[in-house]
């Protein structure tokens, strides 16, 4: 069996005002492979991903790919987990396009001209390179979180951390999303609640509710499991309902049409 | 949300615009320095400094109005504290002002003094405005950065440029949320709704700090900011940074 590239036992964590956000998670993701991780409001998904590079550590062990997350591999840790926040203001925060997406590879003390490829390459990615010069202020949401993404990529990292990167996204720069996460072939492990998104793209979902991975497998096993979600203020994605089809009919046949006939 | 800018004329393309960030940086230094190390009696001096100043604005391609109503903007605050000087300099009166029981004597050291202060501030504030509207402002903290101002500083104002928008963005969300809440005019429950606006927007601005803080260090920030730039100084520069130097060598001892 293929080693696992990140492998968390037993992580807890307790925030100063008391809240336990972690209660002792275990999970593990293969390389290659993209994870949903779902679950209700304040289930400590932002949590569990600031654990993944090192931000927050309190209890239990972090393993990726075969490094131990800690003081000493931090460094390391930093340049292959590509985090990417959810509120693109607080993921761009230099003054220029250009300038957020060197950050990176500059703090890995790349070369001046291999920052400058790293850059251009990550920008002509997620098609952004005619905003290198310009402000972050200036651009649009849909704009941001895409440049977002390239502030990770310019660090090639193995693993790629979203959270909630579909939030707030009209429905044309979430396709585009989609499209972007499908074509990149590293190991990614997405936050959501957007359960339509996790259909498409990820291979395998977790579900985590208050600080503890509850169940995870296939996204056909779980997603379609009615009774599992319910009890964990989740709902069966649309695409996923076996009655999907007959409740468009239904409609169209018995409450649109006389509506319209009501208005002429 | 909107778009404003600080530096609205800097993305131009005029001789000064081209010139390198940090011969712009060196040239209006020593430009406000020289205005300011000049004894105010020497009126010609700072006629000169005037016209020289002019035909920078001129080669500029910025439009004159522009640059007239940003440096009024700033000249009030200056005005206060220029308009107390002729009467609190002891000299010979030259005229004396009558307000109500109070006799203001005027004289004519403390008038000197005021002309001293309002035209080296109006030149030095002509001066900025130029410099930040023929550079892009990320290329001017940059030069900086080159320059050895102390990085924590170059940071704190690159801080400022990126979120002062998008605070007040934050700022524009609150009051159209209020506003759609509140519609009695009540003064005492208005000042009382300002300061939690306030306190608020200090609450945001804290937490998104900590927020950008934790994104720097998951992109491997560790206490050194490391910027790229491509900046690079060309003949032009130097004949640029030595002719204005030159010039103002000239007007300054010259005699006036």
């Amino acid at each position: 069996m293929e080693r696992n590239i990140v492998e968390l036992k037993d992580v807890r964590f307790i925030y100063p005002d008391g809240t336990a956000a972690l209660a002792g998670v275990d999970l593990s993701v293969a390389p290659g492979e993209t994870l949903g991780l779902i679950g209700p409001n304040g289930a400590g998904k932002s949590t569990l991903l600031l654990h993944l590079n090192g931000i927050l550590k309190q209890h239990g062990s972090v393993m990726v790919s075969g490094l131990e997350v800690g003081e000493r591999n931090l460094p390391a840790i930093r340049s292959q987990v590509g985090l990417v926040f959810q509120d693109p203001d607080a993921q761009l925060f230099m003054p220029t396009v250009f300038d957020d997406v060197a950050f990176g590879p500059l703090n890995m003390g790349l070369h001046k001209t291999a920052v400058q490829d790293a850059v251009i390459s990550a920008l002509e990615l997620v098609d952004m390179l005619p905003a290198m010069k310009r402000s972050s202020h200036h651009l649009s949401f849909g704009e941001k979180k895409r440049i977002s993404i390239a502030t990770v990529l310019s660090m090639n990292p193995k693993i790629l951390v979203l959270d909630e990167p579909t939030s707030n996204l009209d429905p044309k720069h979430r396709r585009g999303l989609i499209d972007l996460l499908k074509d990149l072939p590293i190991t990614k492990i997405i936050a959501t609640h957007d359960l339509e998104f996790v259909v498409e793209i990820c291979g395998r979902v977790a579900i985590l509710d208050r600080g503890a991975i509850v169940s995870h497998g296939s996204v056909l096993s779980i997603l379609s499991d009615k009774p599992l979600l319910e009890s964990h203020g989740l709902e069966v994605p649309h695409s996923l309902r076996k009655d999907a089809h007959h409740h468009i009919g239904a409609l169209g046949e018995s409450s649109l049409h006389p509506t319209l006939e009501s208005i002429k | 949300m909107k778009h404003a800018f600080l530096d609205e004329y800097s993305r131009l393309d005029s001789v000064l615009h081209r010139r390198d960030p940090r011969a712009k940086i060196g040239v209006f230094f020593l430009f406000i320095l020289f205005v300011v190390l000049t004894p105010a009696v020497q009126i010609r001096a700072f006629l000169l400094y005037s016209i020289l100043l002019a035909g920078l604005v001129l080669a500029s391609a910025i439009p004159p109005k522009f640059i007239l109503k940003k440096s009024f903007e700033m000249m009030p605050i200056v005005f206060c504290i220029a308009a107390f000087v002729p009467f609190a300099k002891p000299g010979v009166v030259m005229f004396t002002i009558n307000a109500g029981f109070i006799r203001l004597p005027v004289t004519h050291t403390g008038l000197l003094l005021m002309w001293n202060v309002l035209i080296k501030a109006y030149l030095s504030i002509v001066c900025s405005i130029l410099l930040i509207n023929t550079t892009d402002f990320a290329d001017l903290l940059k030069a900086f950065e080159r320059l050895r101002v102390p990085g924590l500083l170059v940071m704190i104002v690159s801080f400022m440029y990126r979120y002062l928008f998008v605070i007040e963005d934050e700022l524009e969300r609150i009051q159209t949320a209020r506003q759609s809440r509140s519609f009695r005019k009540n003064g005492w429950l208005q000042i009382r709704t300002l300061a939690n606006i306030v306190g608020v927007l200090f609450i945001r601005s804290y937490e998104k700090a900590e927020v950008v803080y934790t994104a720097m260090c998951c992109r491997g920030y560790t206490g050194t900011n490391r910027t790229l730039h491509t900046m690079a100084l060309t003949k032009n520069d130097l004949y640029f940074f030595a002719l204005i130097i030159i010039m103002l060598i000239t007007i300054r001892f010259s005699g006036g």
